[in-house]
């Protein structure tokens, strides 16, 4: 029972973000609001509501869609944002009547988008919480109960923010209640529901059916039945005082029989009144002609019987609510009829009938799971069409604003040129010199855009190589170590062998042969150790970055080409072991492209502390570059080490003088 | 007879040490620990001449290892056993009070050298090691000079300071971010050991940099 879908919240929720009492429209007094009037607010509005209700209450898709289409122009050519976010809201709910997830999905962000240039802040929050509640509602239809209350707890955000609105609260509390009832998390449920109680006065009497549904549930669900029965008599007073139209009313007996049934079934046991309430149940279901109600109610019938033992009257119901669920296609029903009916034949002894509905169960049961796996599937699909419009539509935007500029920077050129010729040579002057300087402004607003775009990659670069960084050094400590100890160990093992072998054996110095793998051995034993160094030196781990760094620049310094002098100041406190691998990577990747492509002579590495203050300063005396040529032929080098540099926090300067070197310079904040 | 302890994780190291000292007659092999903890508990009841101590082992540092033997037993002849060649662990080895440092994959002939060496009460550094040590020497001398090295932007910031220039006159004239330059004189003080920017000046000409 706890697992079905709250039917009425979810319609709820569609209903209460749709305009206010569509279903009382006049069409005709609309039509002459659309022909007469002369303000196209009045009219798009008047347009809106006419294809809402042609759309959704007398489902006349070639009336309703031309209409809507037709509101959507003028709303966009008068640039109405408040009218867009209603177009996009009954076009996404119209879509998402005919289960098209993704068009839905898509129609409800542009929704969001557009309501962002809503003037009115209280319009404009309002529409964003419809469209983040419905976009709950799509992922809650299609089994994302997680998805769905994701959603859901977001558009309470939204609405927290706006002047109180107990029925918008009220809607997001059943929501998320009903979220998590689905999610199996009834204490939540319980706290999200009765989160109403104290609202219950200001809600409209509509809200209160799904309300009262959901606090009936997660009071069963939590084994509250006192209060459950309490509920209960609260909704047989709404019928007489609740301000409900006739279908609402239907809605309410049915729930209340519904509920009532399953009060006595868990709380009370008493199944002869249980088997009362689900025969009004299936009455009023049938009445109201509700497929999924009537199927349900007729199982529900089936189980009290069952509980009566009384199964001779059970398995027509039964057998009845196994037809009705395959007719309206509710496999759901279908398998639970099935096994109920397998059960009760083999107990009274009729086992070709009883197995026969235990097969028909099984085979259920696989159709369930393919056909939820199939729902899966397509909503997935449906979410990342949605994903790639939204890609596709960055895009576009991207190269409408940048056409936009060009069309900006010469219409600027040809008004300052016209102008500059009527007025003559030196105003001609002035004013180019005006529109360069627009052009200038425009520029650096752009590049303040692109400043913009560069943080927030670098922020995304910063958290991925994070934890790519922390892994990899991680895994470079461990290689190392298994070079040294391993492969390294058992390197020097052999030549300890050949050694042996070589003086115990004086002859075999003469073999070509042995002393050509004495030699290949030693080689190969060196080449280890070179790779684990290179890897992650032992003196950086144990005696830290300025020791290894010496180190560093000494082993460089003895190739003669390059000559590398370390100037540390104020280093006498080690860094942080990340600190210190980070900083020393860097330092490695510099002096590399100096060895490879500066063609230096000398080279500094210098390292100022003060406190928190940590810089560290790389100069050489090579050929240099300009900074313009690196940008068409990027140096792989420099951006690691500007990404390892962002890592820690720093700020990295590069300036560069041909023919005169290169200092890179690096500051960074150390607080520990 | 001098008796041996070799400290190693790795057993096949300890197999080849035995083997190449098996015809060496004044040499024998008294105990092999593979951990740290192994070999202060040999330590207890033995009394061995040579130890060979590796420097990475499971429970501890062979560095501290060292440390550790040494104030215990002042005997013992430690040699350092290891696959790497720094200087700065060369150096922290004998300064934790080991007599001698070895590389792994020494030839035969070099660890009786080291043996003889060490029982005579010499340091003994095996070639590559010597010549870490030699490089190490070098730089640190260069880097006690009296005289700070300076870079080439940190001349340049000088002689503009010293002709009256401001962190923004220099900024605009050398091409570079105010950042930049605030950090180039700040790195400057700290190593003239000045707090102002004319005790900075007065500092330079002492040495005579501008």
């Amino acid at each position: 029972m706890s697992g079905r879908i709250n039917f009425l919240s979810l319609v709820f929720a569609l209903l209460f973000i749709l305009p206010v009492n569509a279903q009382k429209i006049n069409e005709d007094s609309l039509r002459k609001v659309i022909d007469s009037s002369v303000l196209d607010t009045v009219r798009v509005d008047a347009m809106l509501t006419l294809a809402n209700y042609l759309l959704r209450h007398k489902q006349d898709e070639k009336a309703g869609l031309p209409l809507l289409n037709e509101a959507f122009s003028l709303a966009s050519n008068a640039k109405l944002p408040n009218h867009l976010a209603r177009y996009y809201l009954i076009y996404s709910n119209y879509l998402y009547m005919q289960n098209d997830w993704a068009g839905s999905i898509e129609n409800l962000k542009k929704m969001q988008e557009v309501a962002k240039e809503i003037p009115d802040a209280a319009q404009r929050e309002d529409a964003i919480m419809k469209s983040t509640n419905n976009l709950a509602g799509i992922h809650y239809f299609n089994g994302d109960f997680i998805g769905a209350l994701e959603y859901h707890l977001k558009a309470l955000e939204q609405v927290e923010q706006l002047p109180h609105n107990a029925d918008s609260k009220a809607t997001l509390y059943v929501n998320i209640a009903s979220d998590y009832r689905l999610l199996n998390l009834y204490g939540k449920s319980y706290e999200y529901v009765s989160k109403i109680t104290p609202m219950l006065s200001e809600m409209s009497d509509v809200l209160k059916v799904p309300y009262f549904y959901e606090l009936f549930q997660s009071q069963i669900n939590t084994g509250r039945g006192e209060e459950a029965f309490q509920t209960l008599q609260v909704i047989k007073n709404g019928f007489d005082t609740f301000d409900l139209n006739e279908g609402q009313m239907q809605d309410l007996r049915i729930q209340f029989h519904e509920q009532s049934g399953i009060y006595e079934m868990v709380i009370t046991k008493n199944y002869q009144e249980a088997l009362r309430q689900f025969e009004l149940w299936n009455k009023a279901s049938q009445e109201a002609n509700a497929d999924y109600s009537i199927v349900e109610s007729s199982f529900n019938l089936g189980t009290a019987l069952d509980s009566l033992h009384q199964y001779e009257r059970a398995i027509p119901v039964l057998r009845q609510a196994y037809n009705q669920a395959i007719e309206f296609e509710l496999a759901e029903f279908a398998l639970k009829s099935a096994k109920l009916l397998a059960k009760i034949y083999s107990r009274v002894n009729q086992d070709s009938e009883g197995l026969k509905f235990a097969t028909r169960a099984i085979h259920l049961n696989d159709s369930i799971i393919s056909s939820e796996k199939l729902k899966e599937l397509n909503f997935l699909e449906a979410k990342y069409q949605a994903k790639m419009k939204e890609e596709q539509i960055a895009k576009l935007n991207l190269l409408n604003a940048e056409k936009e500029l060009e069309v900006v920077k010469r219409n600027r050129m040809i008004l300052a040129i016209s102008i500059g010729g009527s007025l003559g040579l030196i105003l001609l002057g002035l004013f180019y010199r005006n529109a360069k300087q627009k052009q200038i402004i425009a520029e650096k607003d752009q590049k303040i855009q692109e400043d913009q775009i560069k943080f927030l990659e670098r922020q995304q670069q910063v958290i991925s190589l994070q934890s790519m960084i922390n892994g990899q050094e991680t895994e470079r400590t461990r290689i190392a170590k298994d070079l040294h100890d391993g492969l390294g160990g058992l390197f020097s093992t052999i030549k300890m062998h050949f050694s042996t072998l070589q003086h115990e054996q004086p002859n075999l110095k003469t073999e070509p042969l042995f002393s050509k793998s004495y030699d290949m051995v030693n080689t190969a034993s060196e080449e280890v150790r070179r790779i684990a160094h290179n890897m992650m030196p032992e003196v950086l781990i144990k005696m830290g970055l300025v020791q290894a760094t010496r180190e560093l620049c000494n082993s460089i310094s003895a190739g003669k080409l390059l000559q590398v002098s370390l100037q540390p100041y104020g280093m006498e406190q080690r860094l942080s072991p990340s600190t210190e691998v980070m900083l020393f990577r860097i330092l490695q990747e510099l002096l590399n492209n100096i060895i490879k492509h500066s063609e230096a002579t000398e080279a500094i590495i210098q390292f100022n502390r003060e406190g928190n203050r940590l810089s560290v300063t790389v100069e050489d005396n090579g050929r240099g570059f300009s900074l313009a040529e690196s940008d068409t032929k990027p140096h792989a080098g420099l951006s690691s080490v500007e990404s390892r540099v962002n890592y820690l926090n720093g700020k990295i300067s590069i300036d560069s003088q041909k023919e005169v070197g290169t200092t890179v310079m690096m500051d960074f904040l150390i607080n520990e | 007879m001098l008796s041996i302890l070799i400290i190693d994780d790795h057993p096949l190291v300890g197999d080849g040490i035995a083997m190449m000292i098996r015809e060496v007659e004044y040499l024998r092999i008294e105990g092999m620990s593979k951990t740290a903890q192994e070999a202060l508990d040999f330590l207890e009841t033995h009394h061995p001449d040579i130890i060979l101590l590796d420097i990475s082992l499971p429970d501890m540092d062979g560095l501290e290892l060292c440390s550790l033997i040494r104030k215990k037993n002042k005997q013992a002849k430690i040699i350092g056993l290891t696959s790497t060649n720094e200087a700065g662990i060369v150096t922290q080895f004998l300064a934790n009070g080991a007599n001698g440092y070895l590389l792994k994959n020494m030839e035969r002939e070099e660890l009786l050298q080291a043996i003889e060496e060490v029982r005579n009460d010499r340091i003994f550094l095996s070639k590559a090691a010597n010549q870490k040590i030699l490089e190490q020497y070098h730089s640190l001398r260069e880097a006690m000079q009296n005289t700070p090295v300076l870079t080439r932007r940190e001349k340049e910031i000088l002689a503009l300071l010293h002709n009256g220039y401001s962190g923004p006159g220099i900024a605009e004239k050398l091409f570079l971010s105010l950042h930049t330059v605030e950090t180039h004189r700040k790195n400057l003080m700290q190593k003239l050991n000045a707090n102002t920017t004319p005790q900075l000046l007065k500092v330079a000409r002492d040495f005579k940099l501008v």
